[in-house]
C-alpha cells in the first residue's frame, strides 16, 4: 500500500553558480545568490492499494521521476508525507544506476548489496543474473565498456531478483530490444500475478494500457487526472498533447 | 570556515520539510546489510584502485616506503635528527601518516563517484564515507602489521606493544570522523578537496613525524600535541611500539575523548546534510 499526502517538492535553480568558495568569498561584492524556485511537485496527494498496478503518465519534466525518488527516500519532499507498506524496490533510471568502472560482477555484488542479499545469496543468484541478462561472458568487463543495451539488460536482471513486496518502476520497457523486451514483459506479468504492489511511470501509452490497473496523469508537478489507464490515455492524449 | 554561510544560504534556496516527515520504510536495524554494503564497496573500490596498474597492491606499500626512504636520508645526514631510535619513530609516523591523509582525501572523491549510485537506491550515506575510509584501512593494517614486524626484528619485543591497538584504533575513528566533515563541506563547495590538500601539507609539519614534538619549540609544541590529535595518538603509539613507555593518564584520557567527541561531531553533522548529497553532488 502506498499513500501519498500533499507531497510539495522544491528545488532551487541557480542562476550564477556558486560552487566554490572562492565565487562564495567575491560574492560578497555581488547581489547573493540568485535563485528561482522550480515546484517539481505540487500538493501531491494519491493512493495505492496493496497488490494494485498502477501507472503513472506524463511529458517529460512532469514531476513523475521526482516523485519517485521521493518514494524511494532519495530526495526529501519540501511538505507533504507518505506511508509506504512493505520493503520497497527501486527501478529507477534503469541502466545508469551503476559505476561503470566496476566490473559487471562487482556491479551485481554492490547492487546486490544494496537491496539487502548477502554475499552468498548473490553467489547463488549470479549465475541466473547472467543468463537473464545475456552476458556470461562479460562478467569480468568492465561496464562502461558495454553497449547500452547490454547495462540495461543487466540492471534489469539484477532488479528483478528483488522480492520486495512494492516496486517503483521508471521507464524500464523503453529500451533494450524486442527479444528482451518480450523478456520484460513475462518478468512484469509474473509481478502482477504474484500481488505486488507496483507504481509505474512511463510516457509510453500502450505499456500503461497493458498492465495497469489504474493511471494517474501527471502535468506541471500535480495529478491532474486519475482514472482507468484508457480513459487516462485519451485525456493524457486529448488534454496535454493535444493530439 | 565558511561553511556556516553557505549552509545559510542553501537552506534558504531549498526550504526543508517544514514538519515531520514519515519515512516508515526505512529500517534502523538493518547492521548486517549495513555491514554488507559497506564490504562490498570498499573491496570493489580498494580492486579498482590497483586494478590498472602493473604493481597493483604493491604501489600502496611503496608509497609510504618511498617517503620514508627520503625523510630518512634528509635527517640521517642533512639535518641529523636527535630523536632516538629515529628509524622506527619515523616508519611508524608515515604509516599512520599516510593511513590518515589516505582516509580523508579518498571520502571526498568516494562521495562523489557514488553519488550516481546514491540517487537510484536509498542508503544510509554515511556508508559511503564508511566504505572510503575501510578501503584506505586495508593497507594501513598491513602496513602497521609490517612495521610492529620489523620493530620485532631490529629492535625488541616487548608486552606493551600489543597496546599499538589503541592508537590504531583511535586514528581509524579520527580519520572517519574527519572524513564526515569534509563531506559535509563538500556537497556545497568542492575548493574543500584542494584545500585540504594543502591542510595535510601544513599538518605534516605540524605533527610529529619527523621530530619529537617534547623537544620542539614551544609553540609548535602546542600545535602538535594539544591541539592536533594525529600528534596525540602518534605519541601514544610510539611509547606502546617503541619506547616501552606509558603517556601519562591524563594523556591516556583526553586523547580518546579528542577522537570519540570528532567523530560524533563528524557523524552528527553529516546526518543533518545526507540528504542533500543526491541534490547537490
Amino acid at each position: 500500500m502506498i499513500a501519498v499526502q500533499n507531497i510539495t517538492k522544491e528545488f532551487a535553480i541557480p542562476h550564477e553558480k556558486t560552487k566554490t568558495l572562492f565565487h562564495k568569498l567575491t560574492s560578497v561584492f555581488r547581489p547573493a545568490y540568485e535563485y528561482e524556485k522550480l515546484f517539481a511537485l505540487r500538493n501531491v496527494s494519491f493512493h495505492v492499494e496493496g497488490g494494485e498496478f498502477v501507472g503513472v503518465i506524463g511529458r517529460n519534466g512532469s514531476g513523475k521521476t521526482t516523485l519517485l525518488r521521493i518514494l524511494a527516500g532519495i530526495y526529501y519532499p519540501t511538505s507533504g508525507s507518505y506511508t509506504i507498506n512493505g520493503e520497497i524496490s527501486p527501478f529507477l533510471d534503469i541502466g545508469v544506476g551503476f559505476q561503470g568502472d566496476f566490473s559487471c560482477r562487482d556491479n551485481i555484488y554492490i547492487s546486490g548489496a544494496l537491496l539487502g542479499f548477502s554475499r552468498r545469496e548473490i553467489d547463488s543468484r549470479f549465475k541466473q543474473i547472467m543468463e537473464f541478462a545475456e552476458l556470461e561472458r562479460f562478467a569480468d568487463a568492465k561496464l562502461e565498456k558495454l553497449s547500452t543495451g547490454m547495462r540495461v539488460r543487466l540492471a534489469f536482471a539484477i532488479a528483478i531478483i528483488s522480492d520486495a513486496p512494492v516496486l517503483l518502476v521508471d521507464e524500464v520497457l523503453a529500451v533494450g530490444d524486442t527479444l528482451f523486451q518480450q523478456k520484460c514483459r513475462r518478468e512484469f506479468w509474473k509481478f502482477k500475478a504474484s500481488g505486488k504492489t507496483v507504481l509505474f511511470v512511463s510516457h509510453d501509452a500502450a505499456t500503461i494500457n497493458e498492465y495497469c490497473d489504474r493511471a494517474l496523469v501527471m502535468e506541471g508537478g500535480q495529478v491532474v487526472h486519475e482514472s482507468d489507464p484508457g480513459q487516462a490515455i485519451g485525456y493524457y492524449e486529448k488534454t496535454i498533447l493535444r493530439l | 570556515m565558511n561553511l556556516n554561510v553557505n549552509r545559510i544560504e542553501i537552506e534558504a534556496a531549498v526550504k526543508p520539510a517544514g514538519g515531520f516527515v514519515a519515512m516508515p520504510h526505512r529500517k534502523v536495524g538493518n547492521l548486517a546489510k549495513y555491514v554488507n554494503i559497506v564490504r562490498e564497496l570498499a573491496v570493489a573500490d580498494f580492486r579498482l584502485k590497483y586494478h590498472d596498474s602493473a604493481l597493483g597492491y604493491a604501489w600502496s606499500m611503496l608509497n609510504p616506503i618511498f617517503l620514508f626512504i627520503v625523510y630518512h636520508f634528509v635527517f640521517s645526514y642533512l639535518f641529523v635528527s636527535q630523536v632516538p631510535k629515529f628509524t622506527l619513530y619515523l616508519l611508524s609516523g608515515i604509516v599512520f601518516w599516510n593511513f590518515f591523509g589516505d582516509a580523508t582525501l579518498s571520502s571526498m572523491s568516494a562521495l562523489q563517484s557514488k553519488a550516481a549510485l546514491a540517487k537510484k537506491i536509498y542508503f544510509p550515506r554515511a556508508l559511503i564515507i564508511f566504505s572510503s575510509t575501510v578501503t584506505a584501512m586495508i593497507s594501513f593494517v598491513i602496513n602497521t602489521i609490517l612495521v610492529w614486524i620489523v620493530v620485532m626484528i631490529f629492535d625488541h619485543t616487548s608486552l606493551h606493544q600489543p597496546l599499538l591497538v589503541l592508537p590504531f584504533l583511535l586514528i581509524i575513528l579520527l580519520a572517519t570522523g574527519i572524513s564526515f566533515i569534509l563531506g559535509v563541506a563538500y556537497i556545497y563547495f568542492k575548493d574543500i578537496l584542494q584545500i585540504w590538500n594543502v591542510c595535510l601539507n601544513v599538518g605534516f609539519w605540524l605533527t610529529p613525524i619527523v621530530y619529537n614534538a617534547l623537544t620542539a619549540p614551544a609553540p609548535l609544541k602546542t600545535a602538535a600535541l594539544l591541539l592536533n590529535p594525529v600528534g596525540r595518538i602518534l605519541v601514544m603509539l610510539r611509547a606502546f611500539l617503541i619506547y616501552d613507555d606509558f603517556p601519562s593518564a591524563e594523556f591516556m584520557i583526553t586523547t580518546p575523548i579528542f577522537c570519540l567527541v570528532l567523530f560524533w561531531f563528524g557523524y552528527w553533522l553529516f546526518q543533518k546534510h545526507e540528504h542533500r548529497i543526491t541534490e547537490y553532488l
